[in-house]
């Protein structure tokens, strides 16, 4: 006489737990590496940014050209944020309005600079970078991941550094 | 005939080789080089701008390199940068490489421009790469 049908035996048991193992295992990896991923592309994102702000400060002037000369930094008149008077050559006005404006503008200059996701700070240093002649915006404690870019710079006709750190 | 069971060998061995696949790509160093190459694309430009706005290059024709050198030397430490100054008929005027750089990486950037000093044609060309070791 054949045995009774039996929806749970043992086989079946066993069964379900290698595959719910198995899938655990599965996910559990794919999950990290889907976070590994996702953080790679939000640094790659994020050294992008940095690069092209860095680009807009020292290789442009700003649009409209004479910014600075704005009473307030936040105006919608004010359509893009550069430092420079010609290519890689800061213009002091233009940093000294951004550094006294620091508080009030900091994120409007950050959405002009296309740095709205993240915070950012600049230097503008001697070549050895042991003197800051200027400094504006956040910079990030040593816990945060960070973009840190230097770019050289003419700054009142000696060379000298333009630090940029982008960090979230 | 043998039972049926939902592990086969053959499922085994699949899902084996499914789980070295993830765990290997799980492990890779998920680091793009595009814009770390850019950056140093920027950097070889900036350095051949500021040596020709603040005079540096005219100085390292004339033979004081010292100078152009203190402007490599601040491209910061994993950067390596080799500039030539070659004369229109080709002769290498002067040639400086940034201290503690060997030979050159796999991403190299290049960069040159022409340049007048005294009614004489200069070609100046800048090399740049990451110090990976």
């Amino acid at each position: 006489m054949a045995r009774k049908g039996q929806i749970w035996s043992v086989d079946m048991i066993a069964g379900i737990a290698i595959i719910t193992l198995i899938l655990l295992i599965f996910i559990l990896l794919w999950n990290n590496t889907a976070i590994r991923w996702n953080n790679s592309n939000d640094y790659r994102k994020m050294q992008t940014d940095a690069v092209f702000a860095s680009e807009s400060l020292i290789g442009t002037q700003g649009e409209p050209k004479s910014w600075e000369s704005f009473g307030n930094i936040s105006t919608a008149e004010i359509d893009a944020i550069g430092l420079a008077n010609g290519r890689n050559e800061l213009n002091e006005w233009k940093i000294k309005k951004l550094v006294d404006d620091n508080a009030s503008s900091y994120s409007k200059v950050k959405q002009r600079l296309g740095l709205q996701r993240y915070e950012f700070g600049f230097k503008v240093m001697d070549l050895e970078k042991e003197g800051t002649y200027y400094s504006f915006g956040h910079f990030a404690g040593a816990l945060n991941a960070s973009v840190n870019l230097d770019r050289i710079v003419m700054f009142n006709g000696n060379p000298a550094i333009l630090h940029l750190e982008v960090w979230k | 005939m043998s039972r049926a069971f939902i592990i086969t060998f053959d499922g085994l061995v699949a899902l084996m080789i499914l789980f070295i696949a993830i765990y290997i790509a799980s492990g890779q160093n998920f680091q793009p080089v595009a814009p770390k190459g850019v950056y140093l694309k920027q950097l070889t430009l900036d350095t051949l701008t500021v040596l020709e706005k603040s005079g540096r290059i005219g100085m390292a024709i004339e033979g004081n390199s010292s100078a152009a050198r203190q402007i490599m030397e601040a491209t910061g430490e994993s950067v390596c940068m080799q500039i030539s100054i070659i004369q229109s008929t080709g002769t290498v005027i002067a040639n400086m490489k940034k201290e503690g750089c060997d030979a050159f990486e796999k991403e190299l950037q290049v960069a040159a421009r022409p340049f007048i000093y005294g009614a004489e044609s200069y070609y100046v060309k800048a090399e740049s790469w990451y110090d990976e070791n």
